[in-house]
């Protein structure tokens, strides 16, 4: 056995795609990924100033307190809007429409502003376009507020107007929110892609395992057939094709995880043996699907790795792995279907990275690794079955 | 036409391809088209799902809990450690507001006399936006409050917070324009095009060099340069043979798009639904010719999932198909010119811009850009499969020579 061991060892780490797939890739990935997310969350209240054309319908005098807070945001290096007088509808609508704005706030008679805004042409997830519009809706609505707020004291508490603490806190900016960390790390959304991605990459390393059975069926490579032939026996050659599978994917998993975590920075709870204890899982479980497809029957050999990666896109798509979009969809998925994200396995690998990082305590890790080796044991039992199942060419 | 024919019958061997890459992969974009509403509030941020812990239970706190979960998605969530992180880990609320005991008893305290405000505790499962947002409303919520307990120092708190409740409700007319006749257009049909420009380049990609590479072995190679068919012939018709998978999977990804969301685009100008559907071919010609390059490089199969994979999902989270770039860094969006896929998105998004699509300039000038990749790409295969065709040649010369010698 341990001679089967090592040569599939050996064989494994010698093929081109194997290590494409399941050293190079992660690798390509999180350094792209590294890239992005980490410039959105840097960019994150970055806000361009807001262009926004200015419609004053209002009689004389009736402005004055919308234009001292259009003054207030629109001066400065950090000016929150970018606006420009329009004199009628029709001249901030063709600055609508040339895109040099995106909304317009009219004044009525009375100063009482609305806003019409542009309709967005469709992004992916959340976009800088939305972004702006929902805070030029919240300024204008926090504007109405406030007015609503002096007129009506003006109007039932004359007398209280006159105390300057009063007027003070009408344009008094305080924070009343402060942040109550119950989780184990600072929330960062930017980490479930690198778990999303650690998920995928576990299943790719199925390959490994795919690989190593086509190479001990004796109907899929000729290899197969010379050691179907060979003295030893055919549960001690699977036992070591899987130990040396397992003991690759372990190591591809391990070194995407030591890149991710010490190269680029992405926090894990600070529980890196927990980490180490997921991937020996995760492995394993990515052998036993390789194996699952590897014993497919009536397939041949070339197309169970198109098999593979296509399950494994799939899967990864309600684990958040492509973008804003698809992380919204995999929550809801969670949400509206939880059996759903039980029995996908890249879902489960990504939880088990993200449980470490949110709970305080380890007992959710602990359980998603127990539906994670419930998986592979359900993944060794019907691979078994099918390959004890098969026959080959006989006299 | 005998090269075409076999060509195309080494392509169905593996219907396996088609079923996981067309169709399989093919649904993920319907998936994500379905997921995605068309609802005008798609011009704001989507406001978080919202809980809140009141274990203060006073007016003002009830007053506060009922304007919050009034503005975002509410979520109940229970009030220990576990079931709020629970809401974290499965996003159940983004949002978590924890009005702490004695908050409002302490905010008309400090109101009136001026010292430091009370705080509400906040969780979140994200430092996004929409958070930020749904923050600076409860300061909105709780400055108006303070200014009428100053302002209403004899009156009691309900009175407080009925006028801070009616203040806050009065918000701004705020609508959405058309700025053209056309209607409007949906935002499903597009994602479902971007995300259609991953799987369609690992569909083509992957399915042409499957072609491709078994047309470019080496013992294939020898027999069909000994053939009588002229090499030129051969090339053509297995060029042939890739254009009709091709075509093939781009009519699959058109008709699933139009199946799955012709309800929404339902009104649409023709010639806007056929600009966006040009704009996918010029990018399936792209596929087709990142495929050749592909076969050209390897004959095994797994290795070409790889690259195909790999070079799919990078050239798509650069092009902005998944993350809008204006969110990312300047170098980023610098780095998202050269690929194909930047280009591909702008085409598409020209050809569905609601203020006046179709076959616009900007649609044809990105759709010619796209076509200008393929160019690049299948001229980089053409250079990587004469170098392969010449070295076979130099083989084949010395092995003649070596059989010829004993002879002489």
């Amino acid at each position: 056995m341990w001679n089967t061991f090592k040569y599939t060892t050996l064989s494994i780490v010698r093929e081109r795609s194997i290590v494409v797939w399941v050293l190079l890739f992660p690798l390509i990935l999180a350094t792209l990924f590294n890239a992005m997310f980490k410039g959105i969350d840097e960019n994150a209240h970055d806000l361009d100033p807001i262009p926004v054309a200015i419609v004053n319908k209002s009689e004389a005098g009736a402005d004055k307190a919308f234009q001292t807070m259009m003054d207030m945001l629109s001066e400065g290096d950090e000016a929150l809007l970018a606006s420009v007088e329009a004199k009628t509808s029709e001249e901030a609508q063709a600055l609508l429409r040339d895109n040099k704005t995106i909304g317009t706030i009219t004044l009525d008679e009375n100063g009482w502003p609305s806003l019409e805004l542009s309709a967005v042409s469709g992004e992916t997830g959340v976009s800088m376009e939305q972004v702006k519009r929902t805070v030029l809706a919240d300024v204008v609505d926090d504007f109405c507020r406030t007015r609503t707020a002096v007129e009506d004291i003006m109007e039932n508490d004359p007398q209280a107007i006159r105390d300057p603490e009063i007027v003070r806190s009408f344009v008094r900016l305080d924070d009343y929110t402060s942040e109550l960390r119950i989780t184990h790390s600072q929330t960062r959304e930017y980490v479930r892609y690198f778990y999303a991605l650690l998920g995928f990459a576990a299943l790719m390393a199925a390959n490994v395992g795919l690989t190593a059975v086509g190479a001990i069926q004796p109907n899929i490579s000729p290899l197969g057939a010379r050691r179907a032939i060979s003295g030893t026996g055919r549960a001690r050659t699977l036992a070591g094709s899987i130990a040396a599978s397992w003991l690759v994917s372990f190591l591809a998993l391990v070194v995407a995880f030591v890149y991710i975590r010490f190269v680029l920075g992405v926090e894990f709870g600070g529980r890196e043996a927990a980490c180490i204890l997921g991937i020996a899982v995760s492995a394993l479980m990515a052998t036993a699907f390789g194996a699952l497809v590897g014993a497919l029957p009536h397939v041949p050999a070339s197309a169970k790795g198109g098999i593979l990666s296509g399950i494994t896109c799939l899967l990864s798509l309600f684990a958040g792995l492509y973008g804003t979009p698809a992380l919204r969809l995999a929550d809801q998925v969670a949400r509206n279907a939880p059996w759903a994200t039980a029995v996908n396995p890249v879902k489960q690998v990504s939880n088990l990275f993200y449980s470490l990082y949110v709970y305080t305590d380890l007992e959710p890790f602990f359980q998603t690794l127990g539906v994670l080796a419930l998986t592979t044991a359900v993944f060794a039992l019907v691979a078994a079955l099918m390959m004890r199942r098969q026959s080959y060419a006989s006299l | 036409m005998q090269v075409f024919r076999a060509a195309l019958k080494a392509f169905f061997r593996h219907p396996i391809y088609l079923l996981i890459y067309v169709v399989l992969l093919s649904c993920m974009g319907v998936f994500m088209g379905m997921s995605m509403n068309d609802a005008p509030s798609d011009e704001y941020l989507e406001w978080p799902r919202v809980a809140v812990v009141d274990r203060d239970g006073q007016e003002l706190s009830q007053g506060l809990r009922a304007f919050v979960l009034d503005q975002g998605e509410a979520v109940e969530v229970h009030d220990s450690e576990r079931a709020l992180q629970d809401a974290v880990m499965q996003e159940l609320a983004s949002y978590i507001l924890i009005i702490p005991k004695g908050f409002s008893a302490d905010f008309a305290r400090a109101a009136a006399t001026g010292a430091k405000m009370p705080e509400v505790q906040v969780i979140i499962s994200s430092q996004s936006m929409d958070v930020t947002m749904m923050d600076s409303l409860v300061d909105e919520y709780l400055g108006v409050a303070r200014t009428y307990t100053v302002a209403l120092a004899d009156a009691s708190q309900s009175e407080v917070v009925a006028r801070t409740n009616t203040a806050m409700a009065h918000t701004a007319n705020v609508s959405v324009v058309q700025t053209t006749d056309a209607p409007p257009l949906s935002n499903a049909f597009l994602v479902y095009l971007q995300f259609e420009g991953y799987t369609i380049l690992l569909s083509i990609a992957v399915c042409s060099a499957v072609v491709i590479s078994r047309f470019g072995r080496e013992e294939m190679h020898r027999r069909v340069a000994a053939s009588p068919v002229p090499q030129l012939s051969v090339n053509l018709q297995i060029a042939a043979a890739c254009l009709v998978i091709m075509l093939a999977c781009w009519a699959f990804v058109c008709v699933l798009g139009l199946v799955a969301f012709g309800g929404r685009i339902a009104g649409v100008a023709a010639p806007v639904v056929a600009a966006a559907l040009a704009a996918l071919l010029c990018y399936s010609l792209f596929g087709l010719a990142f495929g050749f390059l592909v076969g050209q490089m390897t004959d095994n199969e797994l290795v070409m999932n790889a690259v195909s994979n790999i070079t799919g999902l990078v050239i798509s989270f650069l092009g902005g198909v998944w993350i809008s770039l204006d969110l990312v860094g300047e170098p980023i969006v610098t780095i998202a010119k050269f690929t194909p896929v930047y280009y591909y998105n702008g085409a598409i998004k020209a050809a569905l811009d609601p203020a006046g699509g179709g076959f616009t300039s900007e649609a044809l000038a990105n759709m010619g850009i796209v076509c200008l990749f393929a160019l690049v790409v299948f001229c980089i295969g053409l250079a990587i499969s004469g170098i392969r065709a010449g070295r076979m040649g130099v083989w084949n010369g010395s092995s003649t020579k070596q059989l010829s010698h004993p002879a002489a």
